[in-house]
């Protein structure tokens, strides 16, 4: 499909409006959908776009600064602020050299177009926010751009960042993801604010795991809670692929993020972990898919949310068991602790299994503080505010030390910290 | 362990499949419509406002859209045009088998019915197409002040009891298929236990479908009083015809302060029958409500016995089990509602699909906000027999507040190639290894249903995992 | 002001039921106590209570410590007055480390602003786990969770001897124990014995008392002590039971 194209500019432009087309000719999300099932109603409704102005220069410095103190020493870090650039810290020439490609997406649709051409927009997502993406991709969808070839084992984490900033705006991170056969990437793409102002964030995540691939992938919320958030990820994961994919879910006033997996290959296996702790007004909806379409795959999916007051968790997720992938071992874990009279949990766990060689099961919990562990912790003089801070993150921590991403515990036990702070207060 | 992929069943349903020509006294005609409405009523000389529920809920029937977002693609092939809504031989039940016409007679005694009644049921009420052929009720029951009638009947001799909560468990627009029973709604059990009167046998009803094309609408209303005790089972069977036949029922049960009630269900319908049935209990402080539903037959069953647990520490269980052959859907599950503080339920659901079968779990557990104490527990366990056998579970748990505990489990699994092997290196054949194994999956709450049926149960189980292998 | 923790004429009911009836004991400082008496007495009841357990409540009598009213007092701000309790089940708290809790636990204790070095409590720590034959790579594992019964008893401990409080209640420490546990738990008890520190060690067997020799021991029956003596009162139980005290 790319060969012989000369102007890739036009190319990229006619992709966009056939996009364009697919969204005006798409049906609006419905409640009546299951998909939708308890969704808040805000979350169904499609914003005006408004993409906002480049920032100014004390803005982008400032976000790049904020970046800086994300992660210590990612390989290479890309940080945008309303969806343009701020800054670019680049791969080690070691990297570069062996072919690897992680660039802002509008770079590498200038300097490698041959590459971003085919995969681009390809995912297919399905789980209802179907309209949303459509609307992303007609939008101005700027991101990263990360491709590994064949046999490269990359050592280091890769970061992209998106800030918001201007009043109203919408803003389309997109990341997508080609690592081919052989290969080992670790892709953390954080969400923050660099001012308390309300805004739409619409973000497509594509990733494509070729043999043997292998991707630590993790998504960092961290929104003012002005702002509104709208997510698809999708991954089609090769033969013997492996995908580690967490969430953390801290801001945001509506955040719905929609994960998809396709285990296509044989052997491929995919953990799903997420973290979530909505208060005061704030709901997280997370809608998860584990596809088995092929024979010895497996999957195994662990969120827990923390619920404060005036907080919401929608959790629905499916395992989907394909009569061809016998031999799949799949699992499906939602646990949720309420922590407030006003905390609010649902869950909609679900199977669907078409072939009978297989280990699947799911479960779900919603359960308060234990009134027990409170009063040991109360008994070694801990007040009971702070006990039940720090029974919620152990609750929360069990999910990060099962990542086994290790660099992430750090920041994100500090963001987690952050947020407890200002949510236990006057519960 | 070989295991075709297509086992063609020959299924032994021969127990009920038989029919006889009947001449009916009372037919509404074939399809749907205000007149068939009016000449129901006119038939059972109703009230004026039992005529204009059923007008009502005909309105409601149309509006309503089939639930396609989610339900089973097959209940767009149910034909409500071609559907015959109402044969009887006339409204007044016999109190004695003897008075009973003879080849509706003849029907129950090949059914076994009259047998049980003798060994252990307190009272039994056998339905034929839209009406009671029989009813009867042990004596002393009715000096105690029980009541155990058909659903005409009882709106007529005693609308005081039963009027006031008719159609208040399962309100008409519950869902389309309750508006449809409302509307042309014939025999069923109406039954009332006065306050403390605990009855120690059960109560049973047997449902027969004789007609071809035919939709039975039987309505059940069950009240306990406070203090008081009732076990209702219901059984059923058709003659398995080339055309589809619809049965969709609504049970209402209300459990008042301290009673508690236990409805048991074996659904043996004809592979030709549509089971679109709408149960519900309501349950007052400290009652407990529980239903035990077995789902064997039918082409398509969606069913979802709930409990509205309205008063403080009341009880909802279910537990059921769901045997889906090729050619069967069985979409069953549970709905527990807690209105209340400290109100528990649980559910167990167990369910096997053989060939290309498919049983599906839907449940719903939902906790209003602002109460305290609330337990629930669900588990689903369903055992997969074939390659290309299916299985689906869709639990929604809705729940607010830091006071209760919800849990949630589901498990699928295959039979134990292993285990069968043991049994055949110990001379068990292959079917009967399989049948063993099946039944041991299920054993534990196959033995909660009465002695009788828990035998029926593993009859049927056996016969239904015949042909299963090859 | 009077250095010790005393308790009197407490009942003490669960729900509806009442428990302890009019139960009096004065620990003075320096000084270790022995509560003995068959299961469902109230001694259990009675750590629980005076710990400030919410499930309890105090019908009646008095708990003093060191002349205050412990009764009025929250559970975190008994625990910050000096005194611990040793669970008969610790509790397993997933994803907070153990060297997190105790920090935690100390920090608690501290003045608004207060701090102290993280090296020092690391030294203190790893110096206590030693003692206590711990293994040090525990500091980083979740709290009680999947410990064994001897490791969680040997954490409660741990605990205790880092908190250094003034009155300690043991309730069964000794249950689930081998000899050499026993003997491990009992040295960390010992460690803090000393006229700054109190304990009422709670136990069925005479075994434990081996290890820590108590000054005085009492026997319970019914929510009330019936008999009082010295150490020999525990091997005089050992020999004739229960049964043959209270008759006596």
């Amino acid at each position: 499909m790319s060969e012989g194209v000369d102007n890739w500019g036009q190319w990229f432009e006619g992709l966009r409006l056939r996009e364009l087309k697919a969204f005006e000719k798409a049906k609006l999300p419905d409640k009546d959908d299951p998909r939708w099932r308890w969704a808040d109603a805000a979350a169904l409704e499609i914003p005006q776009m408004t993409p906002a102005p480049i920032p100014a220069i004390e803005t982008l410095v400032l976000a790049k600064q904020h970046a800086a103190e994300l992660f210590e020493n990612p390989l290479a870090q890309i940080v945008f602020v309303d969806g343009h650039l701020a800054a670019f810290s680049a791969l080690p020439e070691k990297w570069v050299k062996k072919g690897v490609h992680f660039l802002p997406l509008s770079q590498a649709k200038q300097e490698i177009p041959a590459l971003v051409a085919p995969m681009l927009f390809q995912s297919i997502h399905s789980l209802g926010g179907d309209p949303f993406v459509r609307w992303h991709r007609a939008g101005n969808a700027e991101g990263v751009f990360l491709h590994v070839p064949k046999g490269v084992a990359l050592d280091g984490l890769l970061s992209v960042v998106h800030f918001t900033h201007a009043q109203n705006a919408t803003l389309c991170p997109h990341a997508l993801c080609l690592l081919e056969e052989n290969t080992q990437a670790s892709l953390v793409q954080s969400l923050h604010s660099l001012s308390p102002s309300p805004a739409f964030v619409c973000e497509e995540t594509e990733i494509f795991l070729g043999k043997n691939a292998a991707l630590n992938h993790s998504g960092i919320q961290n929104l003012d809670t002005l702002v509104r958030c709208q997510r698809a990820q999708a991954a089609v994961l090769g033969e013997g692929a492996r995908l580690r994919d967490f969430s953390t879910q801290l801001g945001a006033k509506l955040d719905r993020r929609e994960c998809n997996v396709q285990l296509a290959g044989a052997r491929a296996d995919a953990r799903l972990f997420s973290v979530g702790v909505p208060c005061k007004g704030q709901c997280f909806d997370q809608r998860t898919y584990q596809g088995h379409l092929a024979p010895d795959t497996s999957s195994d999916l662990f969120y827990k949310n923390g619920v404060l007051a005036q907080g919401r968790s929608v959790f629905s997720g499916m395992i989907d068991v394909k009569p061809k992938a016998q031999g799949t071992a799949a699992y499906q874990s939602n646990r949720n602790l309420l922590m407030s009279d006003s905390a609010q949990a649902v869950s909609m766990p679900g199977l669907e299994i078409g072939a009978n060689d297989v280990k699947c099961s799911h479960g779900a919990t919603d359960a308060p503080i234990d009134p027990e562990q409170l009063f040991y912790l109360r008994q070694r003089g801990i007040g009971e505010q702070q006990a039940r801070a720090l029974l919620l993150e152990g609750f929360l921590t069990e999910v990060i030390e099962r990542t086994e991403m290790g660099e992430l515990k750090a920041p994100l036990q500090k963001l987690l910290a952050q947020k407890l702070e200002g949510c236990l207060d006057g519960r | 362990m070989q295991t075709p992929d297509d086992s063609a069943l020959n299924l032994d349903r021969e127990k009920g499949n038989f029919s006889y020509d009947v001449d009916y006294a009372y037919d509404a005609g074939v399809g749907l419509s205000e007149k068939t409405i009016d000449y129901i009523s006119e038939v059972k000389k109703e009230a004026q406002w039992i005529r204009k529920f059923r007008h009502d809920a005909l309105k409601i029937f149309n509006e309503k859209p089939l639930p396609l977002n989610w339900a089973p693609k097959d209940i767009q092939n149910v034909e409500f045009d071609k559907i015959r809504y109402y044969l009887s031989q006339g409204q007044m039940p016999s109190r004695d088998w003897e008075d009973v016409p003879d080849k509706i007679k003849e029907t129950f005694e090949r059914l076994g019915v009259p047998e049980q009644e003798r060994k252990f049921l307190a009272g039994v009420e056998a339905q034929f197409d839209s009406e009671s052929a029989y009813s009867r009720m042990k004596e002393e029951l009715a000096k105690q002040g029980v009541i155990f009638m058909g659903s005409t009947e009882a709106l007529r001799e005693h609308p005081e009891i039963f009027r006031p909560w008719f159609g208040k468990v399962i309100p008409v627009d519950d869902n389309k298929f309750s508006a449809l029973n409302s509307a042309v709604f014939s025999g069923g059990s109406f039954i009332y236990v006065p306050k403390g009167v605990k009855v120690k046998q059960p109560l049973q009803a047997y449902f027969r479908i004789n007609a071809e094309s035919f939709g039975q609408f039987e309505r059940t209303l069950i009240i306990a009083d406070e203090g008081a005790e009732v076990t209702y089972m219901e059984g059923c069977t058709a003659p398995r015809f080339e055309t589809s036949t619809l049965h969709s029922a609504v049970v209402e049960l209300v459990a008042l302060k301290g009673a508690k009630i236990q409805y048991i269900t074996v659904q043996n319908w004809s592979n030709n029958v549509f089971n679109l049935v709408t149960k519900r209990g309501w349950a007052e402080e400290d009652a407990q409500v529980r239903w035990i539903d077995c789902n064997i037959g039918s082409r398509l069953t969606m069913k979802y016995p709930a409990v509205v647990l309205n008063g403080k520490r009341a009880r909802g269980e279910v537990t059921s089990i769901a045997l889906a052959n090729t050619g069967q859907v069985q979409d069953t599950g549970a709905k527990m509602i807690h209105l209340a503080d400290e109100t528990t339920s649980n559910v167990v659901s167990k369910s096997i699909s053989v060939g290309t079968g498919r049983a599906t779990y839907r449940g719903l557990t939902h906790m209003k906000p602002g109460l305290k104490g609330c337990k629930s527990n669900v588990v689903c366990d369903a055992l997969l027999i074939n390659t290309n056998s299916r299985t689906d579970t869709y639990p929604a748990i809705n729940i607010t507040g830091d006071k209760h505990f919800v849990q949630h489990e589901a498990s699928v699994s295959k039979v134990n190639a292993e285990q069968i092997f043991y049994m055949r290196q110990r001379g068990i054949g292959e079917k009967e290894a399989l049948s063993l194994s099946v039944n041991g999956f299920i054993n534990e709450l196959a033995r909660q249903f009465p002695m009788e049926y828990s035998v029926e149960l593993k009859r049927l189980i056996e016969m239904e995992m015949e042909g299963s292998v090859g | 002001m009077k250095a010790s923790l005393e308790i009197k004429d407490l009942s003490v009911s669960i729900g509806e039921r009442p428990i302890l009836k009019d139960f009096s004991l004065t620990i003075n400082k320096g000084e270790i106590h022995a509560l003995m008496g068959p299961n469902g007495t109230g001694k259990s009841t009675l750590a629980k209570a005076l710990a400030g357990h919410p499930d309890y409540t105090v019908t009646g009598g008095q708990a003093l410590m060191d002349g205050q009213d412990l009764l009025a007092l929250s559970p975190e701000q008994r625990a910050r007055w000096g005194l611990f309790m040793a669970f008969q089940y610790p509790l397993e708290i997933e994803g907070v480390s153990i060297a997190n809790f105790i920090r935690a636990a100390l920090q608690a204790r501290l003045k608004e602003g207060e701090d102290f070095s993280a090296g020092d409590y690391y030294k203190e720590l790893y110096a206590k786990m030693d003692a206590l034959k711990m293994d040090r790579a525990f500091t980083a594992r979740a709290l009680n969770v999947g410990f064994s019964g001897g490791e969680k008893k040997r954490c409660e401990v741990l605990q205790m001897m880092m908190l250094k409080p003034a009155y300690a209640l043991l309730d069964e420490t000794d249950s689930g124990l081998d000899i050499d546990a026993l003997r491990i738990v009992a040295e960390g008890v010992n460690a803090l014995r000393g006229p700054d520190f109190g304990a009422l060690v709670i136990t069925h067997y005479q075994r434990l008392l081996d290890y820590i020799v108590p000054d005085f021991v009492h026997v319970m029956a019914d929510g009330r002590i019936v008999k009082s003596g010295g150490k020999e009162l525990a091997l005089e139980l050992e020999k004739h039971g229960y049964e043959g005290i209270a008759q006596a």
